[in-house]
C-alpha cells in the first residue's frame, strides 16, 4: 500500500445472487482513500456506489456478496494492512473494526435510532463495546460529542428519545454516534439527502470541521454534485457498477474527460448562468436495468461519442491522463501514450 | 400578461387532538395561514421552503383538491371570473380540466394494474369528452409530445423508468388540454440526468400548449431554473415574492437569504457560506406571535416579536413580509462568489 493510504480497493467485484444466477452489481473498482480526505462516490441510482460503502464495512444484504478483489484497510501507518474483502461478515475481526475504527452515516437517521431507547444511551453503547471505559464516563463523552455536534443542550439531550429530535438533529446525533470511537474512516451514505438546504448547509459545515479539526478521512456517497463540489477532495464517478473517472475535485468539475462526466455536469441546475436560462443538456434514455447491462462500455448506448465495434465489444482500459487524474473511455485511448512518449 | 389566478388570504386548518365532551379539537395545526398571491397566464411561479412549510397543502388548496378553511381563489377563464371557492362539485368536475396536477413519486401516482394507454385516456373517459378512434388519437398525440414511445402504450407503468412514468403522468395531466398545472416536487425524486429531460419537457410543453405552472420544490436550483418568479413560504405563510433573480440575488427576507446562502453550487472553487439560522422550526400548532420567523432570525428587535409583519411590495414586484427589509443587507445565492 502506498504510503498516506488508509484504504485500498483493488479490483472490487460485487455480485447478487437472483435465483442462482450471478449478477454483478460491482465490476472491479479500484479506489485509494488518503489520510484526512474526502473521497466522493458519485452516481445515478444503481450505480452501485451504495454497495460499494457497505462493503467496505461488510454490511451486504444477504443476497449480495464480494466474489472478488481486496479491501485493504490500515488504521495507523505503522501498521500491516488488513484485508478486509475475505473476514467473515458476523466474525470478531470485521466486528472490531465496524463501529469503531470504521463507521457509517445513513441517509435516514429516522430508522437509524431505536424508537425505544435514549440517545444517550444507544450512543453511549457504542462506546462501552469498543472502549474499556465505565457507564459515567461514556455518557461524559457522549455529552462531549452531542456538543461538538451542535446539539444544544447536550446534558439534556442526552436523556430524550429520538422522536423529540427533528430530522437535522437526529442526523447530527447520527454524526456524534459515529464519531463515539475516533474512527480512522467515517463512511456517509447520502447523509443530507432527506434534509432541507438550511440543515443540509449546518451539516456540511459539521463535516467539514470534522475534516479540518480531526483530520478525519471521509467516504462520501451522493447524487448530488453541489455537495460533491462543496465537501470532496477526491471524485470518482460510478456508472453501472463500474468507476468511469476519477481525479480531484477541481480536476473532475473544470476538465471532465469522460463523456458520462461531462453529461451530468451539463444536465445540473445551476445559479451562475441564471440570466441566460439555457436549455439543460439531458442525457438521453436512461440507466439500464443490471439485467439488460449493454456489453462493453455500459454508457455506451447514451453516448455521443460512441465508438461502433470498439465501445460495444470491451471495457475501455485506464487512460492516465495525468498522475491524478484517469478516465476509462476509447476517445482517450491515445491521449496517454502522447502524455508518455 | 393576464391574470389567470388570483388566491386571497387563503387559510388550511387541521383539527388536532381531541377534548371535551363534544369532542371538539384541541388545536388546529396552521398548514396554510394566509395567503395571497397572484398568477399571470404563461409563467411558471415557484413555491419554495422547507418540509412542513405549507407548500403542497397550498398546492392542493388552491385546486380544492384538500378543503381550505377559508379564503378566496378566483379564476379567470375567457373573460370570466369563476370563485373557485363558491363551485359545488359539479362545477368543481368542470374547472378540474382546466387545473390539473402532477405528483412527485411516479411509482406511486400510476396505478399498476392499468396499462399505460388506460391511465391516459382514463381523464378524456371520466369527462366523457372523447370515444373510440378519436380517443385513441388524442393518447397517441399526447404520449408523443411527453416523449413517449407509442408503440409501448399497451404495456403497464412497471416496465417504466422513473423517467418515463414521470412522462405518462405528465400526459395524464395535460390530455384534457388544461390551462394551470401544479407540479409538486414533479422533478426530485429523479436521477440528475433524467431530472434534465423533465425539466426540460415541462418548458417545451409551457411554450407548446400554452401553459401555466405552479412548481412546487425544495431544490432550489431546479427552481431558479425552472421559474419566472418564486414564492418563499415559513410556516404556512408567504415572507418574500419576486421574480426569480431578485429573489436569488437581492432577497429582502432574512429567511430567503438563509436558503440562498446554503444552495451548494456545483463548483468547487465557489464554497458556500450559509448564514445558519438559531433554533429550530416551531411548530405549525403552535407558531410565534408577532412576525414567525423572529425565533431563528438574527435581525430580530422587540418589535418583531409582537407585530405581525404584512406582505408589502418593496420595489416593483417584490414583496416581503419583514419589518425591517429596508435597514437590512443580505446576502443572496453565490453572494461569496461575487468577491
Amino acid at each position: 500500500m502506498k504510503k498516506g493510504v488508509l484504504l485500498e480497493i483493488r479490483d472490487l467485484h460485487i455480485t447478487l445472487d437472483f435465483d442462482g444466477d450471478d449478477i454483478p452489481i460491482v465490476q472491479g473498482i479500484d479506489l485509494e482513500l488518503p489520510a484526512g480526505k474526502v473521497l466522493a462516490l458519485v452516481g445515478e441510482s444503481g450505480c452501485g456506489k451504495s454497495i460499494t460503502s457497505q462493503a467496505l464495512l461488510r454490511l451486504l444484504p444477504r443476497e449480495v456478496r464480494i466474489s472478488s478483489g481486496e479491501i485493504n484497510f490500515r488504521p495507523t501507518e505503522d501498521q500491516s494492512p488488513i484485508d478486509i474483502a475475505p473476514l467473515n461478515k458476523d466474525g470478531k475481526e470485521i466486528r472490531s473494526i465496524r463501529g469503531n475504527q470504521m463507521s457509517m452515516i445513513f441517509q435516514e437517521p429516522m430508522s437509524s435510532f431505536s424508537p425505544i431507547h435514549k440517545i444517550g444511551d444507544q450512543i453511549g453503547e457504542v462506546i462501552q463495546l469498543h472502549l474499556k471505559v465505565t457507564k459515567a464516563e461514556a455518557r461524559r463523552r457522549v455529552i462531549d460529542l452531542l456538543d461538538k455536534v451542535g446539539i444544544p443542550d447536550p446534558e439534556q439531550a442526552v436523556d430524550q428519545y429520538p422522536h423529540s429530535f427533528s430530522g437535522g438533529m437526529r442526523q447530527r446525533a447520527m454524526i456524534a454516534k459515529s464519531l463515539a470511537c475516533n474512527p480512522s474512516i467515517l463512511i456517509a451514505d447520502e447523509p443530507t439527502t432527506a434534509l432541507d438546504v438550511t440543515i443540509q448547509a449546518q451539516i456540511l459545515e459539521i463535516m467539514r470541521n470534522l475534516k479540518d479539526e480531526l483530520r478525519m478521512s471521509m467516504i462520501f456517497i451522493t447524487h448530488d454534485l453541489g455537495v460533491v463540489a462543496q465537501i470532496a477532495d477526491e471524485v470518482a464517478i460510478m456508472y453501472m457498477g463500474r468507476i468511469v473517472e476519477k481525479g480531484p475535485v477541481s480536476e473532475i468539475f473544470n476538465n471532465p474527460q469522460h463523456p458520462y462526466t461531462v453529461s451530468l455536469l451539463s444536465a445540473i441546475p445551476r445559479l451562475g448562468d441564471l440570466s441566460d436560462r439555457r436549455k439543460l443538456t439531458s442525457i438521453r434514455g436512461s440507466v439500464p436495468s443490471l439485467f439488460e447491462r449493454p456489453p462493453g462500455c455500459a454508457f455506451h448506448p447514451r453516448c455521443d461519442s460512441f465508438i461502433p465495434g470498439r465501445c460495444d465489444t470491451q471495457f475501455p482500459p485506464t487512460s492516465q491522463l495525468s498522475p491524478i487524474h484517469e478516465v476509462h473511455c476509447f476517445i482517450h485511448e491515445n491521449t496517454e501514450k502522447e502524455i508518455s512518449s | 400578461m393576464s391574470r389567470l389566478l388570483r388566491v386571497t388570504d387563503i387559510k388550511v386548518h387541521f383539527p388536532v387532538g381531541k377534548t371535551g365532551i363534544l369532542g371538539r379539537p384541541a388545536n388546529y395545526l396552521k398548514a396554510v395561514d394566509g395567503v395571497s398571491f397572484d398568477i399571470q397566464r404563461g409563467e411558471t411561479l415557484g413555491l419554495v421552503g422547507e418540509s412542513g412549510s405549507g407548500k403542497t397543502t397550498l398546492g392542493r388548496a388552491i385546486l380544492r383538491a384538500l378543503e381550505p378553511t377559508s379564503g378566496e381563489i378566483v379564476y379567470e377563464q375567457d373573460g370570466n371570473s369563476i370563485d373557485i371557492m363558491g363551485l359545488n362539485r359539479n362545477g368543481l368536475r368542470k374547472i378540474w380540466r382546466n387545473m390539473q396536477m402532477i405528483f412527485q413519486d411516479p411509482y406511486a401516482s400510476l396505478n399498476p394494474r392499468m396499462t399505460v394507454q388506460d391511465i391516459i385516456s382514463e381523464p378524456l373517459l371520466a369527462n366523457k369528452l372523447a370515444k373510440g378512434k378519436d380517443l385513441n388519437d388524442q393518447v397517441v398525440d399526447m404520449a408523443q409530445r411527453c416523449g413517449l414511445n407509442t408503440g409501448h402504450l399497451s404495456r403497464f407503468p412497471h416496465a417504466f423508468s422513473g423517467g418515463q412514468r414521470q412522462r405518462i403522468a405528465i400526459a395524464r395531466a395535460l390530455i384534457l388540454h388544461p390551462e394551470f398545472i401544479v407540479c409538486d416536487e414533479a422533478v426530485s425524486a429523479l436521477d440528475v440526468s433524467i431530472q434534465a429531460q423533465i425539466l426540460n419537457l415541462l418548458k417545451d410543453l409551457q411554450v407548446e400548449l400554452n401553459l401555466t405552472y405552479l412548481f412546487i420544490a425544495h431544490d432550489l436550483a431546479a427552481v431558479a431554473y425552472a421559474c419566472d418568479r418564486v414564492a418563499v413560504m415559513y410556516l404556512g405563510q408567504i415572507v418574500e415574492i419576486a421574480s426569480t433573480e431578485k429573489l436569488y440575488y437581492s432577497p429582502r427576507h432574512p429567511y430567503t437569504e438563509a436558503l440562498m446562502s446554503a444552495i451548494p453550487e456545483a463548483n468547487p472553487e465557489q464554497v458556500m457560506q450559509p448564514v445558519f439560522l438559531t433554533g429550530e422550526r416551531p411548530s405549525p400548532t403552535n407558531p410565534p406571535a408577532g412576525c414567525r420567523f423572529h425565533t431563528r432570525c438574527k435581525y430580530a428587535t422587540d418589535e418583531c416579536r409582537t407585530q405581525v409583519p404584512a406582505l408589502r411590495e418593496i420595489t416593483e414586484g417584490h414583496f416581503v413580509a419583514c419589518l425591517h427589509s429596508e435597514g437590512l443587507s443580505l446576502k443572496g445565492a453565490l453572494e461569496h462568489g461575487k468577491g
